[in-house]
Protein backbone atom coordinates (compact mmCIF):
# COMPACT_ATOMS: atom_id res chain seq x y z
CA UNK A 1 0.00 0.00 0.00
CA UNK A 2 2.96 2.30 0.62
CA UNK A 3 4.01 1.71 -2.97
CA UNK A 4 0.51 2.51 -4.28
CA UNK A 5 0.31 5.65 -2.12
CA UNK A 6 3.72 6.87 -3.25
CA UNK A 7 2.84 6.01 -6.89
CA UNK A 8 -0.29 8.18 -6.68
CA UNK A 9 1.69 11.07 -5.18
CA UNK A 10 4.38 10.66 -7.87
CA UNK A 11 1.79 10.61 -10.69
CA UNK A 12 0.18 13.73 -9.23
CA UNK A 13 3.49 15.59 -8.97
CA UNK A 14 5.26 14.45 -12.14
CA UNK A 15 2.33 13.93 -14.52
CA UNK A 16 -0.09 16.42 -12.91
CA UNK A 17 -2.81 13.71 -12.72
CA UNK A 18 -5.56 15.33 -10.60
CA UNK A 19 -2.89 16.56 -8.12
CA UNK A 20 -5.34 18.35 -5.82
CA UNK A 21 -6.89 15.02 -4.93
CA UNK A 22 -4.29 12.38 -5.60
CA UNK A 23 -1.70 14.02 -3.31
CA UNK A 24 -3.92 13.94 -0.17
CA UNK A 25 -5.40 10.55 -1.17
CA UNK A 26 -1.93 9.06 -1.66
CA UNK A 27 -0.75 10.51 1.65
CA UNK A 28 -3.84 9.27 3.49
CA UNK A 29 -3.24 5.83 1.99
CA UNK A 30 0.37 5.91 3.16
CA UNK A 31 -0.24 7.09 6.70
CA UNK A 32 -3.13 4.71 7.37
CA UNK A 33 -0.95 1.73 6.47
CA UNK A 34 1.79 2.55 8.95
CA UNK A 35 1.56 -0.14 11.66
CA UNK A 36 0.23 1.15 14.98
CA UNK A 37 -0.49 4.61 13.58
CA UNK A 38 -4.15 4.09 14.58
CA UNK A 39 -5.42 7.20 12.80
CA UNK A 40 -8.62 5.43 11.73
CA UNK A 41 -9.31 3.91 15.15
CA UNK A 42 -12.59 5.13 16.65
CA UNK A 43 -12.14 8.60 18.12
CA UNK A 44 -8.79 9.25 16.39
CA UNK A 45 -8.04 12.07 13.96
CA UNK A 46 -8.89 10.67 10.53
CA UNK A 47 -11.68 8.51 11.91
CA UNK A 48 -13.36 11.66 13.27
CA UNK A 49 -13.00 13.45 9.91
CA UNK A 50 -14.24 10.44 7.98
CA UNK A 51 -17.02 9.44 10.35
CA UNK A 52 -18.61 12.85 10.69
CA UNK A 53 -18.06 14.35 7.26
CA UNK A 54 -18.53 11.38 4.93
CA UNK A 55 -19.73 8.21 6.60
CA UNK A 56 -22.38 9.63 8.92
CA UNK A 57 -23.51 12.90 7.38
CA UNK A 58 -22.06 12.79 3.87
CA UNK A 59 -21.51 16.56 3.80
CA UNK A 60 -18.16 16.92 2.01
CA UNK A 61 -19.34 16.06 -1.55
CA UNK A 62 -22.20 18.61 -1.46
CA UNK A 63 -19.77 21.24 -0.11
CA UNK A 64 -17.45 20.55 -3.04
CA UNK A 65 -20.45 21.05 -5.32
CA UNK A 66 -20.93 24.61 -3.98
CA UNK A 67 -17.40 25.36 -5.21
CA UNK A 68 -17.95 23.61 -8.54
CA UNK A 69 -21.17 25.57 -9.06
CA UNK A 70 -19.38 28.83 -8.30
CA UNK A 71 -16.72 27.97 -10.88
CA UNK A 72 -19.10 26.76 -13.61
CA UNK A 73 -20.47 28.88 -16.41
CA UNK A 74 -23.75 27.34 -17.56
CA UNK A 75 -23.95 29.87 -20.41
CA UNK A 76 -23.05 27.36 -23.20
CA UNK A 77 -25.74 25.01 -21.91
CA UNK A 78 -28.38 27.77 -21.76
CA UNK A 79 -27.42 28.96 -25.25
CA UNK A 80 -27.78 25.45 -26.69
CA UNK A 81 -30.13 23.47 -24.39
CA UNK A 82 -30.26 20.42 -26.66
CA UNK A 83 -26.79 19.56 -25.39
CA UNK A 84 -28.56 18.44 -22.20
CA UNK A 85 -29.53 15.34 -24.18
CA UNK A 86 -25.87 14.55 -24.76
CA UNK A 87 -25.26 14.82 -21.00
CA UNK A 88 -28.16 12.40 -20.48
CA UNK A 89 -26.89 9.95 -23.12
CA UNK A 90 -23.51 9.77 -21.43
CA UNK A 91 -25.25 8.31 -18.36
CA UNK A 92 -25.95 5.18 -20.42
CA UNK A 93 -22.43 4.00 -19.56
CA UNK A 94 -23.30 4.28 -15.86
CA UNK A 95 -26.27 1.97 -16.24
CA UNK A 96 -24.53 -0.50 -18.58
CA UNK A 97 -21.71 -0.88 -16.06
CA UNK A 98 -24.29 -1.32 -13.33
CA UNK A 99 -25.32 -4.49 -15.22
CA UNK A 100 -21.73 -5.51 -15.90
CA UNK A 101 -20.98 -5.29 -12.17
CA UNK A 102 -23.98 -7.46 -11.33
CA UNK A 103 -22.73 -10.08 -13.79
CA UNK A 104 -19.34 -10.07 -12.05
CA UNK A 105 -20.98 -10.90 -8.74
CA UNK A 106 -21.41 -7.52 -7.06
CA UNK A 107 -24.72 -6.80 -5.33
CA UNK A 108 -27.13 -4.02 -6.39
CA UNK A 109 -25.68 -1.38 -4.04
CA UNK A 110 -22.10 -2.16 -5.02
CA UNK A 111 -23.01 -2.24 -8.73
CA UNK A 112 -24.57 1.22 -8.55
CA UNK A 113 -21.46 2.59 -6.80
CA UNK A 114 -19.21 1.12 -9.50
CA UNK A 115 -21.44 2.23 -12.37
CA UNK A 116 -21.40 5.85 -11.24
CA UNK A 117 -17.63 5.95 -12.00
CA UNK A 118 -18.74 6.27 -15.65
CA UNK A 119 -20.17 9.68 -14.82
CA UNK A 120 -16.56 10.84 -14.29
CA UNK A 121 -17.58 12.92 -11.32
CA UNK A 122 -15.53 12.38 -8.16
CA UNK A 123 -17.77 14.06 -5.55
CA UNK A 124 -20.86 12.28 -6.89
CA UNK A 125 -19.02 8.93 -6.74
CA UNK A 126 -18.13 9.63 -3.10
CA UNK A 127 -21.66 10.78 -2.28
CA UNK A 128 -23.27 7.66 -3.72
CA UNK A 129 -20.70 5.07 -2.64
CA UNK A 130 -20.60 6.29 0.96
CA UNK A 131 -24.36 5.73 1.15
CA UNK A 132 -24.62 2.47 -0.75
CA UNK A 133 -21.33 0.59 -0.37
CA UNK A 134 -18.91 2.45 1.89
CA UNK A 135 -16.49 -0.53 1.94
CA UNK A 136 -15.79 0.18 -1.77
CA UNK A 137 -15.24 3.91 -1.26
CA UNK A 138 -11.46 3.91 -1.67
CA UNK A 139 -11.39 1.78 -4.81
CA UNK A 140 -14.26 3.56 -6.60
CA UNK A 141 -12.94 7.03 -5.82
CA UNK A 142 -9.36 6.27 -6.86
CA UNK A 143 -10.73 4.69 -10.06
CA UNK A 144 -12.96 7.71 -10.76
CA UNK A 145 -10.20 10.28 -10.24
CA UNK A 146 -7.62 8.20 -12.10
CA UNK A 147 -9.84 7.86 -15.16
CA UNK A 148 -10.78 11.56 -14.98
CA UNK A 149 -7.08 12.33 -15.17
CA UNK A 150 -6.70 9.89 -18.06
CA UNK A 151 -9.50 11.43 -20.17
CA UNK A 152 -6.97 12.73 -22.75
CA UNK A 153 -5.67 9.18 -23.21
CA UNK A 154 -8.92 7.17 -22.98
CA UNK A 155 -11.29 9.28 -25.07
CA UNK A 156 -9.47 10.15 -28.35
CA UNK A 157 -9.23 6.56 -29.70
CA UNK A 158 -12.97 6.04 -29.05
CA UNK A 159 -13.72 9.38 -30.71
CA UNK A 160 -11.72 8.49 -33.81
CA UNK A 161 -13.21 5.00 -33.96
CA UNK A 162 -16.82 6.17 -33.89
CA UNK A 163 -16.61 9.27 -36.11
CA UNK A 164 -15.51 9.90 -39.66
CA UNK A 165 -12.99 12.55 -40.67
CA UNK A 166 -15.79 14.64 -42.20
CA UNK A 167 -17.81 14.49 -38.99
CA UNK A 168 -14.85 15.63 -36.93
CA UNK A 169 -14.45 18.58 -39.29
CA UNK A 170 -18.02 19.85 -38.79
CA UNK A 171 -17.96 23.50 -37.78
CA UNK A 172 -20.66 24.62 -35.39
CA UNK A 173 -22.47 27.93 -35.28
CA UNK A 174 -21.18 30.45 -32.75
CA UNK A 175 -23.21 30.35 -29.54
CA UNK A 176 -25.59 33.24 -28.91
CA UNK A 177 -24.99 35.61 -26.02
CA UNK A 178 -26.85 34.62 -22.87
CA UNK A 179 -28.44 37.43 -20.87
CA UNK A 180 -27.83 37.96 -17.16
CA UNK A 181 -31.50 37.24 -16.43
CA UNK A 182 -31.15 33.78 -18.03
CA UNK A 183 -27.94 33.06 -16.11
CA UNK A 184 -29.50 34.07 -12.78
CA UNK A 185 -32.75 32.24 -13.53
CA UNK A 186 -31.06 28.98 -14.56
CA UNK A 187 -29.89 27.78 -11.10
CA UNK A 188 -33.34 28.52 -9.65
CA UNK A 189 -35.10 26.74 -12.50
CA UNK A 190 -32.79 23.71 -12.45
CA UNK A 191 -33.09 23.36 -8.66
CA UNK A 192 -36.88 23.51 -8.76
CA UNK A 193 -37.25 21.00 -11.59
CA UNK A 194 -34.66 18.41 -10.62
CA UNK A 195 -35.27 18.53 -6.88
CA UNK A 196 -39.03 18.21 -7.39
CA UNK A 197 -38.55 15.20 -9.68
CA UNK A 198 -35.64 13.55 -7.81
CA UNK A 199 -35.61 14.80 -4.20
CA UNK A 200 -32.60 12.62 -3.35
CA UNK A 201 -30.50 14.58 -5.84
CA UNK A 202 -31.18 17.78 -3.85
CA UNK A 203 -27.97 17.72 -1.74
CA UNK A 204 -25.82 17.72 -4.89
CA UNK A 205 -27.97 19.70 -7.33
CA UNK A 206 -29.04 22.21 -4.65
CA UNK A 207 -25.46 22.96 -3.62
CA UNK A 208 -24.25 23.05 -7.25
CA UNK A 209 -26.92 25.60 -8.08
CA UNK A 210 -26.51 27.76 -4.98
CA UNK A 211 -22.80 28.04 -5.84
CA UNK A 212 -23.75 29.03 -9.37
CA UNK A 213 -26.28 31.57 -8.08
CA UNK A 214 -23.50 33.18 -5.98
CA UNK A 215 -21.46 33.47 -9.16
CA UNK A 216 -24.15 34.83 -11.44
CA UNK A 217 -26.22 37.14 -9.23
CA UNK A 218 -23.33 39.60 -8.98
CA UNK A 219 -24.12 40.88 -5.48
CA UNK A 220 -22.34 38.28 -3.33
CA UNK A 221 -18.89 38.35 -4.84
CA UNK A 222 -17.29 37.49 -1.48
CA UNK A 223 -19.35 34.32 -1.15
CA UNK A 224 -18.61 33.37 -4.74
CA UNK A 225 -14.86 33.84 -4.27
CA UNK A 226 -14.90 31.92 -0.98
CA UNK A 227 -16.79 29.02 -2.58
CA UNK A 228 -14.37 28.95 -5.53
CA UNK A 229 -11.22 29.13 -3.42
CA UNK A 230 -11.10 28.73 0.36
CA UNK A 231 -14.15 26.48 0.77
CA UNK A 232 -13.35 24.04 -2.03
CA UNK A 233 -9.66 23.93 -1.06
CA UNK A 234 -10.31 23.18 2.61
CA UNK A 235 -12.93 20.56 1.78
CA UNK A 236 -10.59 18.96 -0.78
CA UNK A 237 -7.87 18.49 1.86
CA UNK A 238 -10.20 16.65 4.23
CA UNK A 239 -11.92 14.74 1.46
CA UNK A 240 -8.63 13.49 -0.01
CA UNK A 241 -7.15 12.49 3.34
CA UNK A 242 -10.34 10.72 4.43
CA UNK A 243 -10.64 8.79 1.17
CA UNK A 244 -6.99 7.74 1.37
CA UNK A 245 -7.60 6.67 4.95
CA UNK A 246 -10.36 4.27 3.90
CA UNK A 247 -7.79 2.10 2.15
CA UNK A 248 -5.99 -0.12 4.63
CA UNK A 249 -4.23 -2.99 2.85
CA UNK A 250 -6.74 -5.65 3.99
CA UNK A 251 -9.60 -3.70 2.36
CA UNK A 252 -7.88 -2.48 -0.81
CA UNK A 253 -5.63 -5.36 -1.86
CA UNK A 254 -8.33 -7.71 -3.12
CA UNK A 255 -9.21 -9.03 -6.61
CA UNK A 256 -12.44 -7.06 -6.20
CA UNK A 257 -10.42 -3.82 -6.53
CA UNK A 258 -9.09 -4.91 -9.92
CA UNK A 259 -12.65 -5.66 -11.06
CA UNK A 260 -13.70 -2.18 -9.96
CA UNK A 261 -10.88 -0.57 -11.95
CA UNK A 262 -11.76 -2.66 -15.00
CA UNK A 263 -15.49 -1.89 -14.72
CA UNK A 264 -14.74 1.79 -14.16
CA UNK A 265 -12.84 1.86 -17.43
CA UNK A 266 -15.71 0.07 -19.19
CA UNK A 267 -18.14 2.63 -17.74
CA UNK A 268 -16.01 5.49 -18.98
CA UNK A 269 -15.73 4.05 -22.49
CA UNK A 270 -19.48 3.37 -22.71
CA UNK A 271 -20.30 6.89 -21.50
CA UNK A 272 -18.00 8.41 -24.10
CA UNK A 273 -19.38 6.21 -26.88
CA UNK A 274 -23.04 6.78 -26.03
CA UNK A 275 -22.59 10.57 -26.09
CA UNK A 276 -20.85 10.38 -29.47
CA UNK A 277 -23.47 8.08 -30.96
CA UNK A 278 -26.39 10.22 -29.79
CA UNK A 279 -24.73 13.29 -31.33
CA UNK A 280 -24.46 11.40 -34.64
CA UNK A 281 -28.10 10.34 -34.34
CA UNK A 282 -29.21 13.91 -33.63
CA UNK A 283 -27.43 15.02 -36.79
CA UNK A 284 -29.90 12.95 -38.84
CA UNK A 285 -32.64 15.41 -37.84
CA UNK A 286 -30.85 18.70 -37.26
CA UNK A 287 -30.56 21.45 -39.85
CA UNK A 288 -27.49 22.93 -38.17
CA UNK A 289 -25.29 19.87 -37.68
CA UNK A 290 -23.41 19.40 -34.46
CA UNK A 291 -19.86 18.09 -34.30
CA UNK A 292 -20.30 14.60 -32.75
CA UNK A 293 -17.09 15.07 -30.78
CA UNK A 294 -18.95 17.30 -28.33
CA UNK A 295 -21.06 14.25 -27.41
CA UNK A 296 -17.99 12.70 -25.79
CA UNK A 297 -17.85 15.69 -23.44
CA UNK A 298 -21.12 14.47 -21.91
CA UNK A 299 -19.05 12.61 -19.30
CA UNK A 300 -18.61 15.21 -16.57
CA UNK A 301 -14.82 15.63 -16.08
CA UNK A 302 -15.20 19.41 -16.42
CA UNK A 303 -13.48 20.97 -18.34
CA UNK A 304 -11.03 18.24 -19.38
CA UNK A 305 -13.51 16.32 -21.59
CA UNK A 306 -14.46 19.52 -23.46
CA UNK A 307 -10.77 20.31 -24.02
CA UNK A 308 -10.18 16.83 -25.40
CA UNK A 309 -13.06 17.31 -27.88
CA UNK A 310 -11.44 20.59 -28.95
CA UNK A 311 -8.01 18.98 -29.35
CA UNK A 312 -9.34 16.10 -31.46
CA UNK A 313 -11.36 18.51 -33.65
CA UNK A 314 -8.30 20.73 -34.20
CA UNK A 315 -6.26 17.77 -35.39
CA UNK A 316 -8.57 17.61 -38.44
CA UNK A 317 -9.09 21.34 -38.88
CA UNK A 318 -6.83 23.82 -37.13
CA UNK A 319 -9.45 26.56 -37.28
CA UNK A 320 -12.36 24.57 -35.87
CA UNK A 321 -13.15 25.88 -32.39
CA UNK A 322 -15.75 23.75 -30.58
CA UNK A 323 -14.60 24.25 -26.98
CA UNK A 324 -17.52 26.47 -25.94
CA UNK A 325 -20.03 24.19 -27.68
CA UNK A 326 -18.47 21.19 -25.91
CA UNK A 327 -18.85 22.90 -22.52
CA UNK A 328 -22.65 22.53 -22.89
CA UNK A 329 -22.74 18.70 -22.73
CA UNK A 330 -19.85 18.79 -20.29
CA UNK A 331 -21.78 20.70 -17.61
CA UNK A 332 -24.95 18.80 -18.56
CA UNK A 333 -23.02 15.64 -17.68
CA UNK A 334 -22.45 16.96 -14.14
CA UNK A 335 -26.18 17.56 -13.72
CA UNK A 336 -26.98 14.16 -15.29
CA UNK A 337 -24.59 12.23 -13.03
CA UNK A 338 -25.88 13.94 -9.89
CA UNK A 339 -29.44 13.12 -10.98
CA UNK A 340 -28.47 9.49 -11.66
CA UNK A 341 -26.96 9.27 -8.16
CA UNK A 342 -30.18 10.65 -6.67
CA UNK A 343 -32.21 8.06 -8.58
CA UNK A 344 -29.96 5.21 -7.43
CA UNK A 345 -30.46 6.32 -3.83
CA UNK A 346 -34.22 6.64 -4.31
CA UNK A 347 -34.49 3.15 -5.74
CA UNK A 348 -31.98 1.27 -3.63
CA UNK A 349 -32.35 2.73 -0.13
CA UNK A 350 -35.77 1.75 1.12
CA UNK B 1 -28.19 -13.84 -5.45
CA UNK B 2 -29.03 -10.88 -7.67
CA UNK B 3 -32.66 -9.85 -7.93
CA UNK B 4 -32.74 -9.31 -11.70
CA UNK B 5 -36.26 -7.92 -11.58
CA UNK B 6 -35.09 -5.12 -9.31
CA UNK B 7 -31.95 -4.66 -11.41
CA UNK B 8 -34.00 -4.08 -14.59
CA UNK B 9 -36.31 -1.75 -12.67
CA UNK B 10 -33.29 0.29 -11.51
CA UNK B 11 -31.98 0.38 -15.08
CA UNK B 12 -35.19 1.45 -16.81
CA UNK B 13 -36.54 3.78 -14.15
CA UNK B 14 -33.06 5.16 -13.44
CA UNK B 15 -31.87 5.83 -16.97
CA UNK B 16 -35.37 6.80 -18.08
CA UNK B 17 -35.60 9.12 -15.08
CA UNK B 18 -32.33 10.88 -15.91
CA UNK B 19 -33.37 11.36 -19.54
CA UNK B 20 -36.85 12.58 -18.55
CA UNK B 21 -35.44 15.05 -16.01
CA UNK B 22 -33.01 16.53 -18.49
CA UNK B 23 -35.60 16.68 -21.31
CA UNK B 24 -37.99 18.56 -18.99
CA UNK B 25 -35.15 20.87 -17.94
CA UNK B 26 -34.30 21.47 -21.60
CA UNK B 27 -37.90 22.41 -22.40
CA UNK B 28 -38.05 24.75 -19.40
CA UNK B 29 -34.78 26.45 -20.37
CA UNK B 30 -36.12 27.08 -23.89
CA UNK B 31 -39.38 28.55 -22.53
CA UNK B 32 -37.54 30.61 -19.91
CA UNK B 33 -35.09 31.96 -22.50
CA UNK B 34 -37.99 33.06 -24.71
CA UNK B 35 -39.69 34.82 -21.79
CA UNK B 36 -36.40 36.42 -20.73
CA UNK B 37 -35.59 37.68 -24.22
CA UNK B 38 -39.20 38.97 -24.55
CA UNK B 39 -38.78 40.89 -21.29
CA UNK B 40 -35.54 42.42 -22.50
CA UNK B 41 -37.10 43.53 -25.79
CA UNK B 42 -40.01 45.11 -23.90
CA UNK B 43 -37.50 46.91 -21.66
CA UNK B 44 -35.53 48.15 -24.68
CA UNK B 45 -38.73 49.39 -26.38
CA UNK B 46 -39.75 51.27 -23.22
CA UNK B 47 -36.29 52.88 -23.02
CA UNK B 48 -36.45 53.89 -26.71
CA UNK B 49 -40.02 55.15 -26.37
Amino acid sequence: MWIIGITLITLAIRKKYEPLLLVPIGFGMLIINIPLSDLMKEGHLLWVFYHFTIDRWDILPPLIFIGIGAMTDFGPLIANPKTLLLGAAAQFGVYMTFFGSLLLGFNLHEAASIGIIGGADGPTTIFLTSQLASHLLGATVVAAYSYMALVPIIQPPIMRLLTTKEERKIRMKKLRNVSKLEKVGFPLLATLIICLLVPNAAPLIGMLMVGNLFRECGVVERLSKTAQNELINIVTIFLGLCIGATMPAEVFLKPQTLYIFFLGLVAFCFSTASGLLLAKFMNLFLKDKINPLIGAAGVSAVPMAARVAQTVAMKEDKHNFILMQAMGPNVAGTIGTATAAGLFITMLIK
Amino acid sequence: MVDWGEAFEVFFVGFGGVVTCLVILQACIIIFSKIASGNEKTGENKNNG
